[in-house]
C-alpha cells in the first residue's frame, strides 16, 4: 500500500476531475429526470385517458430493466437508429430515462396517498380540478414525496459509476485508472472514492432532512 | 331552486337512486334520513356534481346539471357543502382554509376575504383558532370551521353530508347550534343526518329514502307523528330508541 504515491496532487486533482463528472451527470440528469418524472407522475394520477395507459406501461417497462441495459442502449443501439450521443449525453440520457420512471412512480404514489375528500372539498367549493391539485393535493403531496425523492437523487448519484462502462470519465472511472498504474493504488484509491461518495450522499440526505423540518 | 326530475343513478348495476323526483325551495331546511344505503348521500352528492346522474334531469338554480355546456364549477360556486370527515386542508391555517375558494374562485380580495372569514369564524365560534391547524383541533371544531369554509362562498344552499356522524358525543352540540343558527337565519340546507332532535327543532321538511327511492317527504312535525310507510316506522323506531 502507498498512500503518499496514490494521494499525489496529480492523481487527487485527476480524481476531483472525476468527481466533478459525476456531479455535473447527476445534476442534469437529477433535474431532467425530476421534470419528466412530476409529468409521468401527474399524468398518471390524473388519469388522462390513452395517455395515462401509455404512461403507466413505459415506466412499468423501463422500471424493470437493469440500468446498465439503459446505459448500453443509449450507448450503443440509439447510434444504429442515427441518434448520435456523446459518452456523456449518452450516460445523462440513461439515466434521465431510468431517474424519470422511478421518480414518477413515487410522485403518482404520492399523490394517490391524499384521500379522495381533499380533492371532493376542493371541487365543492368551486375550485377548478387544476387549482384543486395545485392549491391542495401538490403541497400535501409533496410533504410525503420529498424523502423518498431525495433517496432516488442519492441513488442517481450512485449510480453514475455504472457510466464508468462506457468510459465516461467520472469518479470510478478516473479511480480505476488511477490504481490500474500501482497495485499499491488500489486501497488507497478505494477509500478516497468510497469518501468522496459518501460526502456528496450525505450532503444530499442531510438537505433533505432540513427540507422536511422547514416543511412541517 | 333545485329540481330533481326522474333522476336514477346507477353504480355498475346497482341501481343507486330510482326514479327521483324532489323540489328543494328557497330558505327551505329539509332533513334527509334513512338506513345506510339508501342513496341519501348520493342523492345529495348529485346536488353539487360530486356524482353524476345517469337519467333524468337535475334542475339547480334553473340550471340543468347533466347538460354538456354546464359548467359545474359555475354550479359549486352557489352551493356549499359540508362533510361528514370535514376535509379541512391540513396544510393551511384556518383562515386559510376558509379564504381560500373565495380568493381563487370569486376572485376576492385577499384582505377583504380574511375580514369575511373571520366574520364568519366568529359566527361559528372559532374565530380564536384562525391561525391553528386543522390537526391541533377537536372533530367538532373541525366541523364549525368547514361550515365557516362552505359559508364562505355565499351559496344559495349548503349541503350537510351527514355533518355529526364522525364527531364525539361531547362536541356535537356545538356543532348542531351553528347549524340552528344558521336555520333560523333562513339558510337553505339540505341536511342528511341521523339527528331527529335537530330534525325536529329546525326541519321544515323531512325526506325519508330508502333502497334508492324516497318513501316519504313531507311536513317534519307529520312525519313523526304519522310515518305511513312501515319502512319509516321502523326507522324511527331504531333512532329514537337509540336517543
Amino acid at each position: 500500500m502507498d498512500f503518499t504515491g496514490a494521494y499525489s496532487w496529480v492523481n487527487i486533482r485527476f480524481l476531483l476531475d472525476g468527481l466533478l463528472v459525476t456531479l455535473e451527470i447527476a445534476a442534469i440528469s437529477i433535474i431532467l429526470s425530476f421534470i419528466i418524472g412530476a409529468i409521468l407522475g401527474l399524468v398518471r394520477y390524473m388519469k388522462v385517458p390513452v395517455l395515462s395507459f401509455l404512461a403507466g406501461a413505459i415506466v412499468d417497462i423501463i422500471r424493470n430493466l437493469p440500468l446498465l441495459l439503459i446505459i448500453f442502449f443509449t450507448y450503443f443501439a440509439l447510434p444504429q437508429i442515427g441518434i448520435r450521443l456523446s459518452i456523456f449525453w449518452s450516460a445523462v440520457a440513461a439515466m434521465t430515462i431510468f431517474e424519470s420512471a422511478m421518480l414518477s412512480e413515487i410522485i403518482r404514489g404520492g399523490l394517490n396517498s391524499i384521500p379522495v375528500g381533499q380533492m371532493e372539498a376542493g371541487r365543492s367549493t368551486g375550485l377548478t380540478y387544476a387549482q384543486t391539485i395545485w392549491y391542495i393535493i401538490i403541497p400535501q403531496a409533496l410533504r410525503a414525496m420529498v424523502p423518498p425523492i431525495v433517496s432516488q437523487f442519492v441513488a442517481l448519484v450512485k449510480d453514475t459509476s455504472l457510466a464508468t462502462i462506457i468510459t465516461l470519465p467520472e469518479l470510478t472511472h478516473n479511480a480505476r485508472i488511477v490504481y490500474g498504474q500501482d497495485t499499491n493504488f488500489v486501497i488507497p484509491m478505494f477509500i478516497a472514492m468510497g469518501f468522496l461518495y459518501w460526502v456528496v450522499c450525505y450532503t444530499l440526505s442531510k438537505l433533505s432532512k432540513r427540507l422536511e423540518t422547514s416543511n412541517a | 331552486m333545485i329540481e330533481f326530475k326522474d333522476v336514477n343513478k346507477y353504480y355498475g348495476d346497482f341501481h343507486a337512486l330510482k326514479n327521483i323526483n324532489l323540489t328543494f325551495t328557497k330558505g327551505e331546511v329539509t332533513v334527509v334520513i334513512g338506513p345506510s344505503g339508501s342513496g341519501k348521500s348520493t342523492m345529495l352528492r348529485c346536488i353539487n356534481g360530486l356524482e353524476e346522474i345517469n337519467e333524468g334531469q337535475l334542475l339547480v338554480s334553473g340550471v340543468d346539471l347533466h347538460a354538456k355546456d354546464t359548467n359545474i364549477n359555475n354550479i359549486r360556486k352557489h352551493v356549499g357543502m359540508v362533510f361528514q370527515h370535514f376535509n379541512l386542508y391540513p396544510h393551511m391555517t384556518v383562515l386559510e382554509n376558509v379564504t381560500l375558494a373565495p380568493i381563487k374562485v370569486l376572485k376576492q380580495d385577499p384582505k377583504e376575504a380574511q375580514k369575511t372569514a373571520e366574520k364568519l369564524l366568529d359566527k361559528v365560534n372559532m374565530l380564536d383558532k384562525k391561525d391553528s391547524y386543522p390537526t391541533q383541533l377537536s372533530g367538532g371544531q373541525k366541523q364549525r370551521i368547514a361550515i365557516a369554509r362552505g359559508l364562505a362562498m355565499n351559496p344559495e344552499v349548503l349541503l350537510f353530508d351527514e355533518p355529526t356522524s364522525a364527531l364525539d358525543p361531547e362536541t356535537i352540540d356545538d356543532v348542531l347550534d351553528v347549524m340552528k343558527k344558521l336555520a333560523k337565519e333562513g339558510m337553505t340546507m339540505i341536511v342528511v343526518t341521523h339527528e331527529m332532535g335537530f330534525a325536529r327543532e329546525v326541519g321544515d321538511r323531512v325526506i325519508f329514502m330508502a333502497d334508492g327511492e324516497v318513501i316519504e317527504d313531507k311536513n317534519a312535525q307529520e312525519f313523526y307523528e304519522n310515518p305511513e310507510d312501515p319502512r319509516a316506522k321502523q326507522f324511527l323506531g331504531k333512532i329514537i330508541h337509540h336517543v
